[in-house]
């Protein structure tokens, strides 16, 4: 078994370049080989790559946003376009940034950690792929056909949680909603393909000696995550069918007008888009759960009971949807139902944060980009989690929510989160994908440029928000007491967008240039680090069968190796 | 029509808001700045209460956790070169110290939990007095629509008294007691220094209250996102003596007298010869429209255009000439008057008081 | 790096077993559609008996029992036929498959007679 089943074509393309235009490494050649490539790792590569693409997108409308929030009474932007601008940015990083670029990781990590030579299913791999690239594109033509014969519309401007009735055809005219509706329904699809793909992977394809308590805890991490997925995404679903049925068929479950409930959609949906925030940072856990004890020099702290954090997660986050809605004028009882849950989501997400802490407590931390980056994962999400108990307090929350409290909370979630352990991961694994490291200066600007940035742009809104100022304001009035931190706000994105500048130009840059990384650059102990870089696509010539939990630390202290002490 | 100049124009205006809303209403002092660490009435002081302790408990722990933090990254960074020769101990988890860090969250936990749910029901069961005054607040695409309760009905029942719209008037130190309905889509009811917010959804009345401690003017807004002019969605509070507020009360119950000028008379002619009465009310007329906010009492308010520009001749004007250059998107359409009609509308308007 | 000679705990050399890609596949599958069933579920039951206006749903309609029989029916039937392909009796599972069938397109007539008459 030393030629996996893709090496045949791989001989086939040495040999044989045949017709012109199809020579290896030419402009068709690779665009032919991303088409028809069914490789989880090169999947996982044009689903980190297309995410940065629409992150860049979704990121200029917010930084276009924040140009209009500047100053009060600012008239840079049309009230409509403004609403249509945080409806995609909200939209988009969510749906097109955040779930591919996590889908990526996986798609990329999970089998290599595993000892799989591919994913279970390649070619519905390959399906979830094109069906999320193509549903972001359908998003963003709403942009040109969303008015639709009506001449009105364009794209959506109804927020990214689409809250009934503003999307029935009484006040979303055109098909700017229908656009909206389809893109996400479309990408679901691909995220449940891509989800069932990822358990079905986990549960059945890990190699000799792998057995679920010697996982990763990465891909441990992410088991959950994809069964997250595929129970949050289907009502998501659910919901847009009902939501095309009232607007086309004259169904009225959400269409005030003719008897539906407001209130059902907001159910609906927070049963998804709750799930829906943790399926987004529990990967952030996955990277910070590789990464801290690489950069340690230990072995996670507490194995088992990150185990069990990440399932009680995933399994209070499905009760806990409707602290989305305390100002809707829930019973007393229902309110403090929903708080209690809310509030116990903050003990195991406390293990977490204290494991790392006991993880990196007498080890010998090596402060390279990878760490700096979850060390200010470590300090963000802390702020994230607090105030996510503060909004969790439900008479509080009667005036954080919709507030710039909210937004500043879940960017705090999202960017000091998630953000920071996609960029932490994208510098811990692209050596391995690519056989370079990524430049250590312009990573150290990225990384204080950025961290700078964000905290600059992020924190005044905690204040505004305390200020009384909404959230999805096009404008404001001067002498609310909402102009300097608005304006301190907007000066942060001048730094975020410079930070984000020179991480684009790294990973170009070092693409060609970088010094080149060799098999195991940080000396690391999971199974991706035991093939070459970047893997061949069959990933281990034989493949491996592990004893313990980090099999490469077996490999490189066998006089002492893990295996005893598990 | 040049864009520009009327944006600049529009810019000016809005700039210009706060010094005459000053000038014009000295009675109460404004409140613009909607803290919610400032509650000036009793539901608003409850949840700061509980927001304090939160606060505090999220403080200490942040202090704590982010000095465990620095402590660990400054204590155990690795020395260069020599240090990473050799691993350090391979630690794989201790029983007792997870458990320490289990059971503390939870004992945190519940304190926020007994807090929590005896603040919501204090304020959610708060039992409505029988000197409540009762408003009816109902939320239109972007404006807010309120009826007072004509004294002595029955409870549980309605007799809407007068309407008006945008400004609420209320008493200090008695519990007004709020009804939220919508018209169309969902909106948010917010003053933070009142109370936190509750929404307004089509098909549901819910309920709020409040009782002010103090005289003033409250800004506040709506507070989910229900349309193009949402952010000019705006509400005002006038938290009145009882003597002011009874006053206020008979003044707006009664119907503005007709017009005496020849300037108004030609206005309120050609208010009636369009399409106005249609959507507008203004009481002891003919026009009883309910699409539009009701204008019986216009001259009486301190903006137009739900908080959109101070209310006074030239921003009338403006607004007569196009609604929305003033408030993009408005569903009032453009009536197409001509200059002079529209001097002689707003003269009519202004004697609305 | 090599993984063949490396010291080996005692009690590893057990068979290697994992479940059926084909059987987790559908498992999830089968997940996914309780998800996006249940939504609809629940949606159904919070409009049962609810109309703005006269007929009501009680007035005008009947349960169509047959139908559901048929339709819950044919995963019975299809069972069985499944279980005399597994055994290669090709008549067996012809005649439980036609079944099915049959039941199958009873239930979607049925359905669409439903839909044609409320609607139109």
């Amino acid at each position: 078994m030393a030629h996996g089943p893709t090496t045949a074509s791989e001989e086939y393309i040495e040999v044989a370049p045949s017709r012109p235009g199809q020579e290896k490494g030419s402009f068709t050649r690779i665009i032919q080989e991303l088409v028809f490539t069914v490789d989880h790792k090169k999947l996982g590569l044009m689903y980190i790559g297309s995410g940065l693409f629409f992150f860049v997108i979704a990121g200029l409308m917010a930084t276009l946003i924040r140009i209009q929030l500047a100053i009060p009474n600012n008239h840079f932007l049309e009230p409509d376009v403004f609403n249509r601008f945080f409806t995609m940015h909200g939209t988009a990083m969510v749906f097109i940034v955040g779930m591919p670029i996590i889908f990526g990781f996986a798609n990329y990590l999970v089998p290599i950690m595993i000892g799989a030579r591919d994913m279970a299913y390649p070619r519905m791999n390959a399906f979830g792929f094109w069906m999320f690239f193509f549903s972001g594109f359908l998003l963003y033509a709403s942009y040109f056909a969303g008015p639709g014969l009506y001449n009105a519309g364009s794209a959506p401007d109804v927020g990214w949680f689409a809250y009934s009735p503003l999307t029935s055809r009484a006040f979303s005219r055109g098909h700017s909603s229908d656009y909206w509706t389809l893109a996400l329904f479309s990408g679901g699809i691909g995220s449940i393909a891509t989800a069932i793909n990822l358990i079905v992977t986990t549960v059945s394809l890990r190699c000799k000696g792998m057995t679920l308590g010697r996982m990763p805890l990465f891909v441990w991490t992410f088991l959950v995550v994809a069964f997250l997925v595929i129970i949050a995404m289907p009502p998501l679903a659910a919901c847009q069918i009902m939501l095309l049925l009232d607007r086309y068929l004259g169904a009225a479950f959400f269409d005030t007008q003719n008897g539906g409930s407001a209130i059902l959609w907001q159910h609906f949906f927070w049963i998804f888009g709750h799930p829906e925030v943790y399926i987004l940072i529990l990967p952030g856990f996955a990277i910070m759960n590789e990464i801290v004890p690489v950069f340690s020099r230990k072995p996670i702290f507490g194995y088992p009971i990150m185990v069990a954090a990440n399932l009680m997660i995933a399994f209070i986050s499905l009760g806990v949807w409707a602290h989305h809605m305390f100002t809707v004028g829930m019973s007393s009882v229902g309110n403090a139902f929903f708080a209690i849950t809310t509030m116990l989501v903050a003990v195991p997400t406390g293990i977490k944060i204290f494991n790392w802490l006991g993880t990196m407590h007498g080890g010998k931390i090596r402060m390279e980009l990878p760490m700096l980056f979850c060390i200010m994962f470590l300090f963000q999400f802390l702020i994230a989690g607090l105030t996510g108990i503060m909004l969790a307090v439900a008479p509080f929350d009667w005036q954080l929510s919709d507030s710039y409290f909210v937004v500043a909370h879940f960017h705090y979630v999202l960017i000091g989160g998630l953000l920071f352990t996609i960029f932490a991961g994208i510098y811990y694994w692209y050596p391995k994908a690519f056989g370079r490291m990524l430049d250590n200066k312009l990573g150290h600007l990225h990384f204080w440029l950025f961290t700078i940035g964000f905290h600059v742009t992020f924190f005044p809104q905690h204040i505004s928000g305390f200020l009384g100022m909404p959230r999805r304001y096009y404008t404001y009035d001067a002498g609310r007491g909402w102009d300097l931190w608005n304006m301190i706000s907007t000066i942060g994105v001048i730094f975020q967008a410079a930070g984000i500048f020179f991480f684009v130009l790294n990973l170009i840059w070092s693409y060609w240039k970088g010094r080149k990384a060799g098999d195991d650059p940080w000396d690391a102990w999971t199974l991706e680090w035991a093939t070459t870089s970047p893997p061949p696509d069959y990933n281990f010539e034989h493949l491996p069968v592990v004893h313990s939990r980090r099999p490469l630390w077996d490999l490189k202290h066998p006089d002492d190796p893990d295996w005893k002490y598990e | 029509m040049g864009t520009g100049k009327l944006r600049l124009s529009k810019t000016l205006a809005a700039l210009a808001l706060m010094a005459p809303l000053a000038a014009a209403q000295a009675d109460e002092p404004l409140r613009p700045i909607a803290n919610m660490f400032d509650p000036l009435s009793k539901p608003a002081e409850m949840i700061h209460d509980s927001a304090i302790i939160t606060l505090i408990i999220c403080t200490v722990i942040f202090l704590i956790v982010t000095g465990m933090l620095v402590y660990v990254c400054v204590k155990f960074r690795s020395r260069g070169a020599i240090d990473e020769r050799k691993e350090p101990p391979q630690i794989y988890g201790s029983s007792q110290i997870e458990l320490a860090w289990t059971i503390i969250p939870i004992i945190i936990t519940v304190v926020l939990i007994l807090i929590t749910t005896r603040t919501i029901g204090e304020i959610q069961d708060h039992a409505v007095p029988a000197n409540a005054v009762h408003i009816r607040v109902i939320g239109h695409q972007w404006w807010w629509e309120i009826h007072y309760q004509k004294p002595g009905a029955k409870p549980g029942e309605w007799i809407t008294d007068f309407t008006t719209a945008n400004e609420i008037h209320v008493p200090v130190n008695v519990h007004t007691e709020i009804t939220l309905e919508s018209a169309d889509v969902l909106h948010s009811f917010w003053v933070a220094q009142l109370n936190g917010k509750t929404d307004l959804i089509p098909g549901l009345k819910n309920h709020t209250w409040i009782e002010p401690r103090t005289t003033g003017v409250f800004f506040g807004n709506c507070a989910e996102y229900c349309g193009t002019q949402h952010a000019n969605m705006q509400l005002k509070v006038f938290v009145q003596t009882p003597g002011d507020f009874a006053a206020w009360k008979i003044a707006q119950a009664t119907p503005a007298p007709a017009p005496a000028a020849a300037e108004a008379i030609a206005g309120k002619q050609v208010f009636f010869a369009n399409s106005c009465v249609n959507c507008h009310k203004v009481d002891g007329t003919t026009a009883i429209g309910v699409f539009g906010p009701d204008l019986s009492r216009l001259a009486t308010r301190m903006t137009i255009g739900a908080g959109v520009a101070a209310n006074n001749q030239e921003n009338l004007r403006a607004w007569m000439r196009d609604p929305s250059h003033l408030k993009p998107g408005v569903l009032m359409p453009n009536m197409q008057l001509t200059e002079t009609e529209v001097d002689q509308v707003v003269a009519f308007l202004q004697t609305l008081k | 790096m090599e993984f063949i000679n490396q010291p080996v705990p005692e009690g590893e050399e057990a068979p290697w077993r994992l479940p059926s890609t084909r059987k987790a596949g559908m498992i999830c599958l089968i997940l996914t559609e309780s998800a996006l069933f249940s939504i609809f579920v629940v949606a159904f039951v919070f409009y049962m008996g609810k109309s703005l206006n006269p007929p009501y749903p009680s007035q005008i309609m009947e349960p169509p029992w047959l139908a559901s029989a048929s339709l819950i029916g044919s995963s019975f039937t299809i069972m069985i036929a499944e279980w005399f392909l597994k055994r290669n009796r090709t008549f067996g599972f012809n005649i439980w498959w036609i079944i099915t069938v049959l039941m199958g397109a009873y239930f979607l007539g049925f359905t669409a007679y439903e839909w044609h008459d409320l609607i139109y």
